[in-house]
């Protein structure tokens, strides 16, 4: 058997599948086979350690199957729990896109059966191990979730109880006892190598944090220069239209006009102010969140 | 090994092949068969898994010519395997004390 003969049989199995999700397998094992090349193995070694390409398309199949199903529930779970307007409305747009994709899908994969070279009896009897695969796969995968979520209910319990105990730390630390004991567990935690968290500006380089800051003071300072410019420039056209109004001898189409172009140049300018205003607080609070905001987990030694 | 127990290891040591420097699927299997079997059968589902799940981010690279994909972590990739530690750290312990219990 060559690559191209083991791809080939890879491929007729795959039919089941949505045809940009073929395309990545069939280039994940082009990539594959490229690799195993280049580290000196041949072409019927590489076959043998990838092993049968039916099984290896069944395992692809029934993983995909299995994973999508897996997130259909997720999305159903989370739409059950989540009730707030956005969400609704957001799971109402994914929906329409996901049957509009998924009928799609369906018309390929349709189309690709009948152009498969599998007979009927062979693809029914693939389609049938496929599914008991899938089937498996669910299985353990429910187990591991229901564990997932018993462990998460002890979790929680366990945290309600350490929150309690953490308020009655609290009350006695206000007498001076606890002040000791908790330096101590904070050293031990450690020296256990619990995570710590670090800021944005911590994990690179000084040189582009100098970089980050510069651009930011200067767009800083472009939007206070708006913001006081047209500031100012609103102050002088307020004084113009009071100056204008008081002069106005007849309450004339000619002073409705005026009253109309003051209004409407006053209230451009007040939009650009407050743009400047926007740019200058934003560029502070990155700068903020940059070097003081600590988001960033990582393993003690790494 | 247990099919249940299997699932979540496989994923967790993925992600940390990937948590230090990116990799591509050849290494990412070369680096974990030493420690749990592993194949290019089984890697795949578990990569794009990761992906769609956001642990991991993938970027195609060109080298001598061909395409190549390479995986790094990401932040939700390295909360996931800190809970699996502290998931571990727990287990640890029942095993310290059971082979405490029996072989003492």
């Amino acid at each position: 058997m060559t690559e191209k003969m083991w791809k080939d049989e890879l491929k007729k199995y795959l039919y089941l599948l949505p045809v940009k999700e073929e395309r990545e397998i069939l280039s994940y094992f082009d990539e594959a086979f490229a690799d195993y090349r280049d580290q000196g193995y041949t072409d019927n070694e590489i076959i043998e350690e990838f092993g049968d390409p039916k099984e290896v398309a069944k395992s692809m199949v029934s993983s995909y199957l299995d994973d999508n199903q897996a997130i259909e529930e997720r999305e159903e779970r989370e739409a059950e729990s989540g009730t707030n307007f956005r969400s609704k409305i957001k799971r109402g747009i994914s929906n329409i896109g996901k049957s509009v994709s998924g009928f799609c899908d369906k018309i390929s994969a349709s189309s690709r059966k009948k152009r498969t070279d599998l007979n009927s009896e062979d693809r029914d009897n693939y389609e049938r191990e496929v599914e008991e695969a899938r089937k498996k796969q669910e299985r353990v995968r429910e187990e591991v979730r229901e564990e997932e979520e018993e462990l998460r209910k002890l979790k929680k319990e366990r945290e309600e109880l350490a929150h309690e105990n953490e308020r009655a730390k609290e009350e006695k630390m206000k007498s001076g006892k606890y002040v000791e004991i908790e330096k101590e567990t904070k050293e031990k935690k450690f020296a256990e190598g619990k995570p710590r968290t670090y800021t944005k500006a911590e994990r690179h380089s000084f040189l582009t944090n100098l970089i980050y800051t510069i651009l930011m003071l200067a767009f800083f300072a472009l939007g206070i220069c708006l913001a006081v410019g047209i500031g100012e420039s609103i102050f002088r056209d307020v004084i113009k239209f009071a100056n204008r109004v008081a002069n106005c001898g007849a309450w004339n189409g000619d002073a409705i006009i005026m009253i109309g172009y003051y209004i409407l140049m006053i209230s451009i300018q007040l939009v650009v102010m407050g743009l400047g205003l926007g740019i200058a607080v934003g560029c502070i609070k990155k700068i903020y969140k940059r070097f003081f905001v600590k988001k960033y987990v990582l393993v003690k030694g790494k | 090994m247990d099919a249940q127990l299997k699932r979540g290891l496989l994923d967790v040591c993925v992600l940390a092949c990937i948590s230090n420097k990116e990799s591509y699927g050849y290494k990412i299997i070369h680096d974990i068969s030493p420690y749990i079997e592993m194949s290019e059968a089984t890697l795949y589902p578990i990569l794009r898994r990761l992906v769609e799940k956001g642990e991991a981010n993938s970027r195609t690279v060109e080298i001598d010519g061909r395409l190549r994909k390479y995986y790094s972590i990401t932040y939700k990739g390295q909360q996931h395997i800190n809970e699996f530690i502290e998931q571990i750290r727990e287990f640890n312990q029942a095993y310290q004390y059971i082979l405490k219990s029996y072989g003492g």
